[in-house]
């Protein structure tokens, strides 16, 4: 018996030791659309142009993996061109930014330089700063002014202590700020907390836009407090977060002086640096308005959903030189999109797309050339001052829905990125039917101010992916932020799409007529010929990693 | 080639040398000269010769039994020989009564049976017998103790009724039941029936129906305990007794488990454009991961004269387990969450009574009340990212079912018919504080006919079910099965059926919280399945016995699924999509060599898709083969098993261009019964004491069936078990 057992030990052990050594795998996302490659995630957050003539942008994807890399769009389908798949950046930027306590959501990209990206997360407030060649973190020497009070950024390095080698990879945009006397949050009740202070105060949350203008970094945190994710949550004041940058070498510290600039309008969502033609260096702000969510009337036979504008929505100027609001352009009830506001290369308009309806809204730029520089805030609402808006929430640029895209009670339209092309042309992504809109400007030189709304023609969508709802099961869906390039004598647009895998796109924008035809087609034939793939089973997810 | 040879040759001189080891323990199990033990000579066949011999002498009065497939035991029942009127009684008992809502007792049905007496001497679970049947998928979230989800034939969990002796077990909140919190120390056998089975079950059967049977009451008296120890601080324990006492039989037992499922786990890498990028952190332990799980049973049964049987059961779930959740995250814990709980309780109570051979006719009867009621609660303190608070849920199911039954069989001329009718009223409902306490009755009344010829070498098998459900009105549910036997040995099979499945609680009433909500408005699903098969089976054939090969082709078309898409950019809601499809190939096969080695493998090929745009449906593997091998003598003195198990990619989104990679799982498990090893034999006060050492995932293959819900790896445990 005991011979047996030790035979049977025996010959059990070789068996473990013969065995086959694990090979270890990888999950493998792919696109099933030749004209799309694969991101690591849905939703990707952040593109913005590196070499817009070489068509090379940064892309940034938050979930599943956060990483972001350089992609060129001239290529079908786009491929990287880093030299190296990107690192995980999470865990960095939290244990400069955060002390580790939490993590950050990555969400859009400003790329400052060839040599310089920045992007801004949330939850772990904070920018980052990226090599956008690699994806890779770069770091900064990052430093708080002694001015400041202790405690007022509570993750960056003490008040007037010297900044440490090698730096920081990101940099905190968790402040507590003072509620401006007699402010409200945006459901009208005082400010109810003190985040140390002994006054009314708290810390900014929900990073969500850089620029640089002027040598400094402007970042906007838009400050949800209680119910987020609720039908109706409370916004705190909207901030502006003002830092001293230096490209070269790279470092980073708040402003001695003015930290932090109050926006008007709550919710503020993005921030874009803008040169009037008289060489004023200004940041426009573009404030949502405090956005809430539709809850469904049983009493219709509608499902409705979608964003709901809670207060009023407005582009916000700030002077980048003299640190101070100077204008604000209402737009009504419009529930601005969280993109950056798109500026057109004469600098006469920008436009920015709804996140509530299948909406654009434009300003002419032109009156904030007209303002002294020492002018006090003006609203520029035409009463107050000259009027600004040339489309708001009263009188809103509408695109057109598809007759078979989205249920229009369940997803009403969020045009997500609106962007300039060549030739008084624009393009807007809207989330719900999956298209791209194309608008037509006749003239961005004409004398009346505003421009007239009449100069501007919706001339058709494009279908890009598939509407959101049942209809679109099992194809991609939800178009985002987008990039114009030019190619030859056309265009081409890229195009970042959410759901269900997360996808980087070159599209051409020929004409509205002729592409629904021809994007329809092209799209039967990729799926037929995926479909094929699929069935040969050429496919290999077995990776060894080793 | 050369290498190959000597591969083979290796091969070869390792399982001479396997089995010349168990030979020597066999023989220091007999003492010489000794006659094999009964219950060794009658060790687990899995042939056909169960349903060959046992159909061979229909009495008066009784149907033959049902012809399953090939993984039935020939284990004689514990009960002595009973006189003729007994023998009625326990057919009706063994087979549910006047036969209610069966499919696995359609002799039509492809019907797959897990006895757990197969498994003595291993750490089996329900859920790794059910892995490894032909034509279901299992999802697992986890290590043992963990959530699984089951799939027939590439349906969703939803769309497959598990039932507890015939008493479903999935609520009208979920539509779903999680078959691992069914020990399988408390069960006689687990009985798979493959296919569209709302003719006989109503509601939900899209895939099919899994029923436990619990272990049967009576018999001479038999006790069995076991106990285990394994990795990431598992312990199980298991008492049960069966028996008469006082002309009462019962069955009682209970089953314990706890594990702390501090496991480590590596991180899959994802390969996209982006190329091959790593997770940070690459791995991590499964924290939060503690589990404790408890399951009673009580059966009573007692006849009241000759004609009468009264059954009640009683059957209790707790378990209280930490919920780590996702592993998406960035920090040290890869994102899972540190206190989030959940404890769930179920208890299951029946009261049964047949009647056989009314009035001096052959018409049986049987009545039917049983109550299921659970409680799940979830409570995670720390603020959800996305929702920016905590959750708490609390929610209670009842159902309450009412059944009755008749069946009466007859012959006219060469043909034989039994002919059973069933009505059913069932009430469901939900108490949660965050739903507006939703309720659903249900009625339905099933006639189901038997016609049998020329010694039931062919049997036609129709069924007519009519249900209404509250809030979707009343439908009829076809289905008709056909078997013909044209050889002894050779069986070929047909069914077609439609099948359904009403929305559950959580898909029409989840409240509305702005980025998830039910939808009030969904229609049910609608299927028509069919599925056409061939089964050969031989006693002996040379060497080889209990040869048994299945080959089974199956289409299913179901409209109307019932998905949780992207509505808006902000909410999820389910929805009723288009239509999908899914058909296939089920093989399988076993047989016994010399007496020694027992192989079983199956393979199921699934092709399942959205019609419009032939993506797969996400979630289910195109492929997947198990293959088992058991060398042992037959005094069943020993056991080395080794199991292996084969699952192809699995697409995980409705493209089907996310995809979890193959894998390919070894298991193994060697037991010595030490009441049959010379020295301790007729010392030790035990029928049978098994001691047994296993390992599973042997290759530490790593192994997920979600994204984000890792699985462990190799493990091991140590078994000890008794029966007296």
């Amino acid at each position: 018996m005991r011979r047996a057992a030790r035979l049977a030990a025996g010959l059990l052990a070789c068996a473990l030791a013969a065995a086959p050594v694990a090979v270890r795998a990888a999950i493998i996302v792919d696109s099933s659309d030749p004209r799309c490659m694969a991101l690591p995630g849905p939703f990707p957050p952040g593109l913005d142009w590196i070499d817009p003539a070489a068509g090379v942008a940064l892309v940034v994807n938050s979930e599943n993996d956060a990483v972001a890399a350089p992609v060129d769009f001239t290529r079908t389908p786009p491929a990287t061109t880093a030299p190296a798949a990107p690192p995980e950046l999470r865990p960095t930027i939290a244990a400069d930014a955060c002390a580790g306590q939490r993590f950050p959501l990555l969400d859009g990209a400003h790329v400052v330089s060839p040599a310089l990206a920045l992007v801004t997360g949330s939850s772990c407030e904070s920018v980052a700063f990226l090599d956008p060649a690699t994806g890779a973190l770069r770091h900064a020497s990052v430093s708080t002014p002694a001015s400041l009070a202790a405690g007022v950024f509570p993750y960056l390095p003490a008040p007037g202590a010297a900044a440490s080698a090698p730096g920081r990879v990101a940099l905190s945009t968790r402040m507590c700020v003072d509620a401006p006397p007699g402010t409200l949050d945006s459901k009208g009740a005082p400010i109810p907390y003190d985040c140390g202070r002994g006054v009314p105060s708290y810390y900014t949350s929900f990073t969500s836009g850089a620029a640089v203008a002027a040598g400094r970094l402007f970042v906007s945190t838009a400050n949800l407090g209680a119910g987020a994710g609720t039908f109706d949550p409370q916004f705190l004041p909207g901030t502006v977060l003002v830092f001293e940058l230096s490209e070269e070498p790279l470092a980073a510290a708040p402003h001695p002086v003015t930290p932090v600039i109050f926006t008007r309008a709550f919710n503020p969502t993005s921030v874009a640096a803008y040169t009037t033609p008289q060489g004023r260096e200004l940041v426009l702000v573009g404030a949502s308005g405090a956005l809430g969510l539709v809850q469904d009337d049983p009493g219709t036979p509608y499902r409705e959903a979608g964003g709901a504008a809670l207060t009023e929505a407005a582009i916000d100027v700030i002077d980048a030189e003299q640190l101070r609001l100077i204008a604000t352009i209402p737009l009504g009830l419009a529930g601005l999109a969280f993109e950056r506001l798109a500026i057109d290369p004469s600098g006469r308009v920008a436009l920015v797309g709804s996140a509530i309806a299948r909406h654009v809204y434009a300003v002419d730029l032109r009156p904030l050339d007209a303002l002294a520089p020492d002018a006090p805030w003006a609203r520029l609402d035409g009463v107050d001052g000259p009027a600004a808006a040339i489309f708001d929430a009263g009188h809103p640029l509408v695109l057109p829905g598809l007759a078979n895209g989205a249920p229009p009670a369940t997803c009403p339209g969020y045009v997500v990125g609106v962007e300039w092309g060549a030739s008084r042309t624009a393009y807007a992504t809207d989330f719900c039917d999956g298209t791209i809109t194309r608008i037509r400007v006749d003239s961005l030189a004409a004398p009346e101010v505003p421009l007239s709304r009449a100069r501007f023609t919706v001339e058709g969508a494009i279908e890009l992916v598939a509407p959101v709802g049942p209809q679109s099961l099992g194809k991609a869906q939800a178009p985002g932020a987008l990039r114009v390039f030019a190619d030859g004598d056309a265009e081409r647009a890229a195009v970042i799409v959410g759901y269900p895998e997360g996808l980087a796109c070159s599209v051409p924008v020929p004409e509205p007529a002729s592409a629904a035809l021809g994007a329809a087609s092209l799209l039967a034939l990729c799926s037929l010929a995926a479909r094929r793939a699929r069935e040969r089973g050429h496919r290999n997810p077995k990776e060894d990693t080793r | 080639m050369r290498a190959s040879a000597r591969a083979a040759a290796r091969s070869a001189v390792r399982m001479a040398a396997l089995a010349a080891a168990l030979l020597a323990v066999d023989a220091a199990a007999q003492p010489a000269g000794a006659e094999p033990a009964p219950e060794a000579s009658a060790a687990p066949a899995r042939a056909a010769t169960h349903w060959r011999s046992s159909e061979a002498q229909p009495s008066p009065g009784s149907a033959p039994a049902s012809a399953t497939s090939a993984t039935t035991s020939s284990r004689t029942d514990p009960l002595p020989p009973p006189p003729s009127v007994l023998r009625r009684l326990r057919e009706i008992v063994a087979r549910g009564g006047a036969r209610p809502a069966r499919l696995a007792d359609d002799p039509t049905a492809f019907t797959t049976v897990l006895r757990a007496a197969d498994y003595d001497g291993e750490a089996a679970t329900t859920e790794e017998l059910l892995a490894r049947a032909p034509g279901v998928q299992l999802r697992r979230f986890g290590g043992p103790g963990s959530p699984t989800e089951l799939s027939i034939r590439g349906s969703t969990a939803s769309q497959v009724v598990v039932s507890f002796d015939g008493v479903r077990l999935d609520t009208a909140q979920s539509g779903q039941a999680d078959p691992s919190t069914v020990p399988l120390s408390l069960l006689e056998r687990i009985e798979v029936a493959r296919g569209g089975g709302s003719a006989q079950a109503g509601s939900n059967a899209i895939g099919g129906v899994v029923d436990f049977v619990p272990l049967a009451a009576g018999g001479p008296g038999r006790t069995r305990a076991s106990a285990l120890r394994g990795a990431f601080g598992t312990w199980q324990g298991a008492v049960t007794r069966q028996g008469t006492l006082a002309g009462i039989d019962y069955a009682l037992g209970w089953d314990g488990f706890s594990s702390d499922g501090d496991f480590r786990f590596e991180r899959l890498p994802r390969r996209s454009g982006f190329g091959l990028v790593r997770p940070v952190p690459p791995s991590a332990e499964r924290i939060n991961n503690a589990s404790e799980r408890h399951a009673t049973l009580l059966t009573l049964g007692r006849g009241f004269g000759e004609h009468l049987r009264l059954t009640v059961r009683d059957h209790v779930f707790y378990e209280s387990r930490g919920a780590p959740g996702l592993d998406d995250g960035s920090n040290r814990d890869a994102g899972q969450r540190a206190r989030a709980h959940e404890r769930n309780l179920r208890h299951l109570g029946l009261v049964r009574l047949d009647a056989a051979e009314l009035g001096g006719t052959p018409l049986g009867a049987r009545l039917e009340v049983a109550h299921l009621f659970e409680r799940r609660r979830f409570h995670d303190p720390d603020p959800v990212l996305r929702l920016g608070r905590s959750v708490d849920v609390d929610d209670r199911n009842r159902a309450l079912t009412l059944r009755g039954a008749l069946d009466a069989d007859h012959d006219l001329g060469p043909l034989h018919q039994r002919v059973s009718t069933t009505l059913e009223h069932r009430r469901d409902a939900l108490d949660s504080p965050d739903f507006d306490d939703p309720r659903r009755e249900t009625l339905a009344w099933l006639i189901q006919d038997d016609l049998s010829l020329l010694d039931g070498r062919v049997r036609l098998a129709p069924a007519l079910r009519w249900e209404r459900t509250e809030g979707f009105g009343g439908r009829w549910i076809p289905r008709v099965g056909l078997l013909v036997e044209p050889l002894p040995g050779l069986r070929l099979r047909a069914n077609l059926e439609r099948a359904y499945r009403a929305p559950s609680f959580d898909e029409l009433y989840f409240p509305d919280q702005g980025f998830l909500r039910g939808n009030p408005g969904l229609r049910p699903e609608e299927s028509t399945d069919g599925d056409v098969g061939v089964e050969l089976a031989w006693e002996r054939l040379g060497p080889l016995s209990a040869l048994r090969l299945e080959a089974v082709w199956f289409r299913r078309d179901i409209d109307e699924s019932i998905v949780w898409v992207l509505a808006s950019p902000s909410l999820v809601e389910p929805a009723n999509t288009g239509p999908a499809s899914a058909r296939g190939w089920e093989l399988s096969g076993s047989l016994r060599c010399f007496e020694w080695i027992e192989l079983a493998a199956n393979h199921t090929r699934l092709d399942a898709e959205l019609d419009a745009t032939g993506t797969p449906l996400p979630g289910r593997a195109a492929r997947e083969t198990s293959v088992r091998l058991a060398i042992g003598p037959p005094s069943r003195a020993a056991r080395l098993v080794v199991e292996r198990q084969r699952v192809s990619e699995i697409p995980v989104t409705p493209t089907g261009n996310t995809i979890l990679p193959d894998r390919t799982v070894w298991d193994l498990a060697l037991w010595v019964d030490l009441a049959r090893v010379a020295g301790l034999r007729g010392r030790l006060p035990a029928e049978t004491l098994r001691l047994g050492f296993e390992v599973a995932n042997l290759t530490d293959e790593l192994v997920r069936d979600a994204q984000f819900f890792p699985q462990p790896g190799r493990s091991w445990l140590v078994r000890l078990e008794g029966t007296w």
